[in-house]
């Protein structure tokens, strides 16, 4: 008869290898799929990797769905370090986007040099605005911040809905209903064949890091989320800290909406969101909260959607098999934790 | 002849590296009480799970009833006639006394109450045990949470019965009572194991004792019907030891706090605090006397600002300080050491690395970036003077034992020198010597000229170690007795009573 025993906390070195493990099983177990359903798999995975990084316009668009994702995992990080589960990072997303767009839209005169930083800046204030107005309903009407979050999504997206349809819809677009294309001192510049989010993106990582891991803040958001009365007990502002750490978990999500709408869609739509603030969710949990662990767990998701999106146009009607793929990989890492964390231990049979 | 009800062989638990157990033996017969000691992270923990099907041992054998046991799960125990009762009741509040006995009794759609209760009242009549089982556990008193907890364990048909430290939240009267139920248990033939770190209650109740030390038996089930305090506290740490309090005189009469008609309303609209006033000096240890849940946690909290105040003053060094909140009474008020009542809930973060609880009291002078050495050397230093028991600075909180966890908590709050000390329980759970060393440090600071509220439930030690002691009853002070004078029913009178006047 075996028991599962709870084991000593394993070195980092020991949990990496657990991960490689569950990925290779998950890749296993994947093939098996694959061949009950007539198909090669290893034709499969190597179209994966070739649509991943095959040539540098792949690597790009990696790239590029990577910077939204790590962003937004920083995003959740922060939230839910302090047990504040913010689910709406699609809203905050769009309200970024919104309040950018704004700014593209009604100033496009103003030189880039001076529009794009105040359209960021306009990002920050729109995502971190609308996260506060849970946190403003949290403290004074107690409720629970992960329906309220969610709700404000369905307002923001309707809001956004409106916005393309009635009052920003493009008037040359013969009634299609949608926002005209930012004037070109709106959009992110490239370098290196990358929009410059990527730059936005390697500082943000840097700061985020260094509030989360170094700073007082970072503390104080982690003693608060891991014991609210020991918080209390020390003489934490429980309120001002959430208004504070919620805020800063918005605003990086309005600087997503941002790099979206200026440096990838180059305008504004109901697309704009393309999941992130829900994938973040996910990123950020696999990552355990932790930023560095955050870069890498995004850059996989990147990597993962991206060699999908190439595996289907070299194999229809698989689009499907991409979506099982990535649930079996999350699955697995998933169950690598509960093995990090347990043990089965053999219970001597004395009768 | 007398039957052994549990031996155990030779038993080693390691977690890891660390050998928790070694070669542990102690057998319990029938009809006696069996009481086992040990400093803090001795291995009484491990050791009781292991019984109770927590964990399994490394090495070596059990027996129960003369019969090699393997106890793979709770379940197992049960089966075998093992029974634990925690500190923590493992009760559900919102359901009667019966409902929680029969919880996991029978594996049916429908049971039949009546049935179960003719039992169960057969069985309270036995053993001479009274307890109104109809009951919601949430109107229970502690006491009554515990024979409670005793009937549950009784009706699934328990033979050996632990009782882990079961009168650190009892008062006297209840705790006789309890002792009275633990006589009647032997009588009928049951084998009970009596963990507590008393003194006087294991002479009391205990007809044989096993010594822990390390993880090693040092004394192995040696009778004590005539021993004396001294030659068991010998048994215990090893060597002599003065069981003396000292006590000096207070410095004089210097004010440093004073509560001015304090009242405190809960949320259940219950007056937490009613009425209190009281005056603390400079050296002087004022105890804080009642029944746990009394208004020690509400009087605690108002002082550091945790617990708003419905109306009153509280003084701190002559200057109002009531609704202040925790951080501007921190900085700019008082250097104060709060030891909390819950140390794991409140005071610490279970899941944080010994230097970054530290870090709690010593980060708010910073500014942005965090300076952590000070901490780390001042985390060393705690490990070092009060003999915390880890494997480094870097361990994690909660997988220290009970009383590591509480020495950090103390070290922490004592080492910068504060000029109030607010103790709630500060020795509940810590072994002899650690508790000696705690009075010790609360005298210390008492002759530098600190005040200190020290609020407990062994009595003997609040008349040992204070000069005055506030008796609480229902939020309100029945009375405050002059340490020097008083006694130990004096004070579990003035406990029972709300209102000084009523009492005869």
């Amino acid at each position: 008869m075996y028991r599962v025993v709870q084991r000593k906390p394993i070195s980092n070195r020991e949990r990496s290898l657990h991960l490689l493990i569950a990925i290779l099983i998950a890749f296993v177990i994947m093939s098996l799929y694959f061949l009950i359903l007539g198909k090669n798999p290893i034709f499969i995975y190597t179209s994966m990797i070739k649509g991943s990084v095959g040539n540098k316009f792949r690597i790009l668009s990696v790239l590029k769905l990577f910077i939204p994702l790590f962003i937004g995992g920083l995003a959740i990080s922060f939230a839910f370090k302090l047990r504040f589960w913010n689910i709406g990072g699609e809203g905050q997303i769009i309200f970024g986007a919104i309040f950018a767009s704004f700014f593209a839209i009604k100033l496009n005169h103003l030189p880039g040099i001076v529009l794009l930083p105040l359209m960021l800046l306009a990002g920050i204030i729109g995502g971190g605005l609308y996260a506060s107005l849970a946190t403003f309903i949290k403290v004074k009407l107690k409720t629970e911040e992960t329906i309220v979050t969610l709700m404000l999504n369905y307002i923001a997206i309707n809001f956004l809905t409106y916005l393309q349809f009635v009052k920003w819809t493009d008037p040359s677009s013969l009634g299609f209903p949608k926002v005209a294309k930012f004037s070109k001192n709106a959009i992110l510049p490239e370098l290196f064949g990358l929009h410059t989010g990527w730059i936005i993106a390697v500082i943000i990582g840097g700061i985020c890091y260094y509030i989360l891991s170094k700073s007082r803040l970072g503390y104080e958001i982690e003693v608060t989320g891991e014991s609210p009365k020991t918080a209390k007990y020390g003489g934490i502002n429980q309120t001002k800290l959430t208004f504070i750490t919620v805020f800063i978990s918005g605003a990086l999500f309005g600087i997503v909406g941002m790099i979206q709408a200026s440096g990838v869609m180059k305008t504004i739509s109901t697309q704009i969101t393309g999941g992130v603030g829900y994938t973040a969710i996910i990123i950020a949990w696999l990552a355990g909260l932790k930023p560095k662990n955050v870069l890498f767990v995004a850059f996989a998701f990147a990597l993962m959607t991206q060699g999908g999106k190439y595996l289907t146009s070299v194999e229809p009607g698989i689009n499907d098999s991409v979506i099982v793929m990535q649930a079996v990989v999350l699955l697995s890492v998933l169950a690598s934790e509960f093995f990090s964390k347990f043990k089965f231990e053999k219970a001597q049979e004395g009768i | 002849m007398t039957k052994q009800i549990l031996r155990i062989e030779n038993i080693t638990k390691k977690f890891g590296e660390v050998v928790a157990n070694d070669n542990i033996c102690l057998h319990v017969n029938k009809g006696e009480v069996l009481a086992l000691v040990g400093e803090n992270g001795a291995g009484k923990s491990t050791l009781m799970n292991m019984i109770s099907g927590i964990y399994l041992p490394t090495s070596g054998n059990i027996y129960i009833d003369e019969e090699k046991v393997a106890i793979t799960s709770s379940n197992k125990a049960k089966e075998l006639g093992v029974g634990m009762i925690y500190q923590r009741f493992k009760l559900i509040n919102t359901m009667t006394g019966l409902q929680n006995i029969l919880i996991g009794q029978e594996k049916k759609l429908f049971i039949n109450k009546n049935n179960h209760l003719k039992k169960l009242n057969e069985l309270m009549n036995d053993y001479d045990i009274h307890l109104d089982v109809s009951k919601f556990v949430n109107d229970m008193s502690i006491g009554e949470k515990q024979v409670l907890s005793i009937i549950k364990i009784l009706y699934i048909g328990a033979d050996l019965l632990i009782f882990d430290e079961p009168t650190t939240v009892l008062t006297p009267d209840e705790t006789q009572k309890l002792f009275s139920i633990i006589n009647n248990l032997k009588n009928k033939g049951k084998a009970i194991i009596f963990i507590s770190h008393k003194l006087n209650e294991i002479l009391e109740i205990a007809d044989r004792v096993s010594v822990l030390h390390r993880g090693k038996t040092v004394v192995e089930s040696e009778d004590i019907k005539n021993c004396t305090a001294e030659k068991l506290t010998e048994m215990m740490v090893g060597q002599p030891m003065d069981l003396n309090i000292p006590r000096f005189q207070p410095l004089g009469n210097d004010l440093l706090l004073a509560f001015k008609n304090v009242t405190v309303t809960n949320k259940m609209g219950r007056k937490a605090l009613n009425d209190v006033s009281f005056e603390l000096f400079k050296g002087e240890i004022l105890g804080v006397a009642g029944i746990s849940g009394n208004g020690q946690k509400p009087l605690c909290e108002s002082i550091v600002g945790i617990q708003k105040i419905d109306s009153g003053k509280i003084i701190l060094k002559g200057q109002e300080i009531q609704n202040k909140n925790v951080r501007d009474i921190q900085l700019n008020f008082c250097k104060y050491a709060y030891i909390p009542e819950d140390r794991l809930g409140m005071g610490l973060i279970p899941s944080m690395s010994l230097t970054n609880n530290v870090l709690l009291r010593e980060y708010i002078n910073e500014r942005f970036i965090l300076n952590k050495k000070p901490s780390e050397k001042l985390t060393e230093e705690i490990i070092k003077n009060f003999e915390v028991k880890a494997t480094g600075i870097d361990q994690k909180t909660s997988l220290m034992s009970g009383g590591n966890i509480q020495k950090l908590l103390l070290g922490r709050e004592l080492q910068n020198n504060p000029e109030l000390i607010i103790a709630s329980y500060p020795v509940r759970g810590l072994d002899i010597e650690t508790t000696h060393k705690i009075y010790d440090i609360c005298n210390e600071q008492k002759r530098k000229g600190c005040g200190i509220i020290y609020v407990a439930e062994d009595l003997d030690s609040l008349i040992g170690l204070c000069d005055r002691i506030l008796v609480l009853a229902e939020g309100r002070i029945s009375k405050i007795l002059a340490a020097r004078v008083t006694s130990k029913e004096e004070i579990g009178k003035y406990m029972l009573s709300s209102g000084g006047d009523t009492i005869v």
